[in-house]
């Protein structure tokens, strides 16, 4: 993915100034988001469709449950979202009876398997072609294949039908422009397109910090999406939807319902890691990041994986669950390199990571012990007794070079891998040994 | 018809945003003035700059004469065996004749309406059709891109379900890049409540991040460009 990356900004003379117009507009955004957000709504009702204002996700789903019942839904499709996956509508739908269909591929894959998406842009990044073949051959009643082009075939054929009869479509939006009314949906595979077409009615959900203020803005925005995330110039298909179908119009949605979403985003917004709802959802700072290259997208534990997430999801979701996850990171600051709109995250890591301690989030005995060791630190004296006595200890417990058993809370570490032995004899006492004090 | 009071739910619900944008601890910014941003991609050649980057998104391009419209879109219907197609009305084409002339050489044109009281059954006919044909309001020559808007006897399916999407774009309405086109049709996007921009066949990396063009849309994308080469 890089690569491509690098290959598509590398003939963009203006790459850098329109990252940092982007950013712009991104934050000039959020400063003035409730105005934005007022304009947005009152054009989208202006232009014939219909807005609803969800506080959290449990009342984004109900108001979906509810038109969906209104206008004698049975069957949904929908392209490819991450605030939907936020607000688990899925699962609120399939318990009401309805039929939900995932239609962009991977995320197709994902549903068939019970799976959850491991990456923003690429959610099944974690299967093999092989695994692949097998849930389409059990799953679709199709002939086992293990070719991309030819399993893709199937999932075309199969979705096919699912498009052109679902009653409603479910997208999620990239954009939102405030003085035209318009959602902006930008997709490779051409499911937002029909996703938005096809079925009697459209309905889009929309985390409140996706807007921009006009339509040379978003452009600016477009600009470097799709040359972070997946090194593409534009999208294939960058939708503009405005409204339902107009009179006249020959095909397209009779209705068309904006569910504008909260869910934590205002707390975010009035808080110390704002400048965290620019992020336009491309995925380079996780293609990019050490860490999530090591553990993949599932370890992160919510919908927003990576950097991003380590971020965005304590924010959302509160400390007291997710106070661990500021810690998934070595701040080495690739993320802000990466990040199309420069995205400060490595500094919200450590204003979460701060809060996590003075909130009194870390368990006793770390706190204990960071307390311990700031002194030591401080008492030369001290800290040569301890190494000393540390080299002693650890060289019992070792075997062959290597303690893999160690008692109390330093299990948790050997539990998971091997601890070096340490020098019997530390540095210090050696050098002095060596060079005289 | 949404849950609860609507009106005093957007009032509270932006009253919460308003209060917490007064507070955000936000990077301070330039000032900026809303709308594109229009900086200087060193194009000379607007039209060799749009086929290279066509072609590069795996579009086949052609510079036409405009009189050749017709006869290239017959042996584009030839090449993929088509007999039948969905297309924008005649009016909405950028040169005249083209439906005109495929029905006089024996192609037989798919209804593009598709009335909401009628919907599935118009839609399900469309399931396996091979060729669709389109005018185009616009081309990017930065991104390779085509701008579609659509509206009265434009029919957005018609680049959407065919496995071959052929578009005829005159060569004057090329423009720089999207930027461009935003600031110089800002319009577009109320005039219409549908517009698309299209970089090549539809495609996904989404299995083992192979390349596979046809997803969804159309498995090829065919731009004819009228210009007078």
């Amino acid at each position: 993915m890089s690569a491509y990356r690098v290959a598509a900004s590398a003939d963009f003379p203006l790459m850098e100034e329109m990252r940092d117009r982007a950013r712009e507009v991104r934050l000039h955004t959020l400063a003035n988001l409730d105005k934005y957000l007022a304009q947005f709504a009152s054009q989208v009702e202006a232009n014939g469709g219909q807005v609803h204002w969800a506080v959290d996700g449990e009342e984004a789903n109900a108001i979906i449950r509810q038109i969906a019942d209104e206008n004698d839904v049975r069957t949904v499709v929908k392209s490819k979202s991450m605030v939907t996956e936020e607000i688990e509508l899925n699962e609120s739908l399939e318990a009401a009876g309805l039929s939900i269909v995932e239609t962009d591929l991977g995320e197709f894959i994902v549903q068939l398997s019970g799976d959850k998406p491991s990456h923003i842009i690429a959610p099944v990044l974690h299967k093999t072609r092989y695994d692949i073949g097998e849930l389409f051959a059990d799953k679709l009643d199709r002939g086992l294949s293990t070719d991309p082009a030819e399993l893709t075939q199937m999932a075309r054929e199969h979705l096919r039908r699912e498009f052109l009869t679902a009653d409603m479509g479910i997208s999620g939006c990239n954009l939102a422009i405030a003085d035209t009314g318009t959602v902006v949906l930008v997709t490779n595979e051409g499911n937002g397109r029909l996703t938005t077409t096809a079925p009697r009615i459209h309905v889009t959900v929309m985390g409140m910090e996706r807007i921009v203020p006009t339509f040379g803005d978003a452009s600016a925005v477009l600009e470097v999406l799709a040359r972070a995330g997946t090194g593409q110039r534009l999208s294939v298909y960058t939708n503009f939807v405005s409204g339902p179908r107009r009179h006249g119009d020959p095909d397209g949605p009779d209705a068309f319902h904006v569910v504008i979403l909260d869910n934590g985003r205002s707390r975010t917004l009035g808080g110390q890691e704002a400048e965290i709802l620019a992020c336009i959802r491309c995925g380079a700072c996780l293609n990019i990041c050490p860490v999530y290259r090591e553990v993949g997208g599932h370890a992160y534990g919510f919908t927003y994986p990576g950097p991003i997430g380590a971020v965005v999801t304590p924010s959302l979701k509160g400390l007291d669950e997710w106070h661990e996850l500021p810690y998934a990171s070595t701040l080495c600051g690739a993320c802000v390199e990466a990040c199309p709109v420069r995205i400060d995250i490595p500094k919200m890591l450590l204003t979460l990571r701060s809060r996590a301690a003075t909130d009194g989030h870390l368990p006793g005995w770390l706190t204990f012990a960071i307390g311990r060791y700031a002194t030591a630190a401080t008492h030369p004296r001290q800290f040569r007794m301890l190494l000393k006595a540390g080299g002693v200890v650890g060289s019992m417990m070792a075997k062959d070079g290597w303690i893999n058993k160690a008692p109390s809370h330093g299990a948790n570490w050997t539990g998971a891998r091997d601890l070096p032995q340490p020098a019997r004899r530390p540095f210090h006492a050696r050098w002095k040994a060596r060079h005289g004090a | 018809m949404p849950v609860g009071r609507p009106d005093m739910e957007r009032k509270e619900f932006l009253g919460r945003v308003r209060q917490a944008a007064s507070t955000a601890d936000l990077p301070p910014i330039s000032q900026v003035a809303p709308g594109a941003f229009l900086g200087d991609l060193r194009i000379d050649n607007l039209l060799d700059r749009f086929v290279e980057r066509a072609t590069d998104v795996n579009c086949a391009v052609k510079v036409i004469d405009a009189t050749d419209a017709l006869d290239q879109t017959i042996s584009i219907m030839a090449e993929y065996g088509a007999d039948e197609y969905l297309a924008w009305a005649d009016s909405q084409m950028p040169i005249p004749g083209i439906g005109a002339g495929l029905i006089a050489n024996g192609f037989l044109p798919r209804p593009f309406e598709v009335p909401s009281e009628d919907r599935l059954h118009h839609q399900n006919a469309y399931y396996d059709l091979i060729v669709g044909i389109t005018g185009a309001d616009g081309g990017l020559a930065e991104s390779g891109s085509i701008v579609l808007t659509h509206g009265p006897n434009r029919s957005r399916m018609a680049s959407l379900i065919p496995e071959v999407h052929v578009a005829l774009l005159p060569a004057s309405l090329i423009v720089e890049s999207l930027s461009h086109w935003a600031a110089s049709r800002p319009e577009s996007l109320t005039r219409s409540v549908n517009l698309v921009v299209i970089s090549g066949p539809s495609r996904t990396g989404d299995i083992e991040m192979h390349l596979t063009q046809g997803v969804h849309g159309p498995r090829h994308v065919h731009v004819l460009v009228l210009g007078d080469r």
